[in-house]
């Protein structure tokens, strides 16, 4: 892939993952549980996950949650939302690499989510520093099933859709 | 050409779950339902319990409350802005706050030991736990 159709087909990625994100944050939370949330700018990780290679996903990753944080201007919002981006996309490369064969895109985000929350609740712990924020990760683990299995179902028809596209160019 | 594509597509997405999503999904329930226990000993046979609120983990109130008790509702400066809790009888709950989403608000009452309210945005926690033992371990007649 030329060098100048990557940093295209990055940006195009990255800015699917930003416009998800934004359209998120307009819908009302799903869940009564803070951080809880559908986890749609996932999917431009994830279709980069399938699409291209690991490597890439980790960049648009690093873009989405970077840009993003600074687009909704909040400093802990971006650490927090950056920390577990990274973690879950390590943990999806892992997967990938692992177990390629037997795991699908769906079970690849479904696992990306739960270590997200994860992630994400250890980061928030850095900041309020307190024990009882602990409670939430059991709930935070089960919300994980059906926004990673949503996520999931979305990449899957995705990248079915896009593969061609992605395929012709290359 | 172009309609044997469509079907290729449409074939390849029927067959979207394999065997490792299944093992995926029983370690986080698994994980989950072990954090519950660990998490959630507290007992719950009292009816009263001490209520500490911290803000930005610095403990700005602690007090005891207990079935029956007098309603009062008062007011804590948080990180940005003012949280307005309640105190009706053995509950408490979250009735006003600063934050964006609301979420501690919608958490309601809690009542028994071990349950907490935690507002994220303005680092505000309501802790219920035990209320302390007194000097006295019991009193026999």
């Amino acid at each position: 892939m030329g060098s100048t159709r990557r940093v295209t087909n990055l940006a195009l990625l990255v800015a699917v993952g930003l416009s998800l994100s934004i359209v998120e944050s307009t819908l009302p939370p799903l869940f009564p549980i803070p951080g809880a949330k559908l986890g749609l700018a996932n999917i431009a990780t994830v279709i980069t996950l399938v699409l291209f290679d690991p490597l890439m996903a980790f960049e648009v990753t690093i873009f989405r949650t970077i840009l993003g944080g600074l687009l909704r201007g909040s400093i802990v919002g971006l650490f927090l939302s950056f920390s577990g981006g990274i973690v879950s996309t390590l943990i999806m490369v892992l997967i990938l690499i692992a177990a390629k064969k037997y795991v699908s895109v769906i079970g690849l985000s479904i696992a990306g989510a739960a270590a997200h929350n994860i992630t994400q609740l250890a980061a928030a712990f850095l900041f309020v520093r307190h024990a009882s924020l602990f409670v939430y990760l059991p709930y935070m683990l089960l919300v994980s099933i059906p926004t990673g299995l949503f996520v999931g179902f979305c990449s899957t028809r995705l990248s079915s859709s896009l593969k061609a596209i992605v395929e012709e160019g290359a | 050409m172009q309609a044997s594509e469509s079907k290729n597509i449409s074939r390849k997405s029927k067959r979207v779950f394999k065997p490792g999503d299944v093992l995926i999904i029983s370690i986080i329930i698994a994980l989950s339902i072990f954090t519950i226990f660990s998490s959630s000993r507290a007992g719950k046979e009292t009816k009263s319990g001490e209520v500490t609120i911290e803000v930005n983990g610095k403990t700005v109130k602690k007090f005891l409350v207990e079935r029956g008790g007098n309603r009062r509702v008062f007011s804590v400066e948080g990180v940005i802005g003012v949280s307005k809790i309640e105190v009706k009888g053995e509950k408490v709950r979250m009735v006003e706050s600063a934050c964006r989403d609301k979420i501690c608000v919608r958490m309601g009452w809690i009542d028994s030991p071990g349950q907490n309210i935690v507002c994220l945005p303005n680092r505000v926690v309501i802790r219920y736990t035990s209320p302390r033992k007194t000097k006295v371990d019991s009193i026999t007649e």
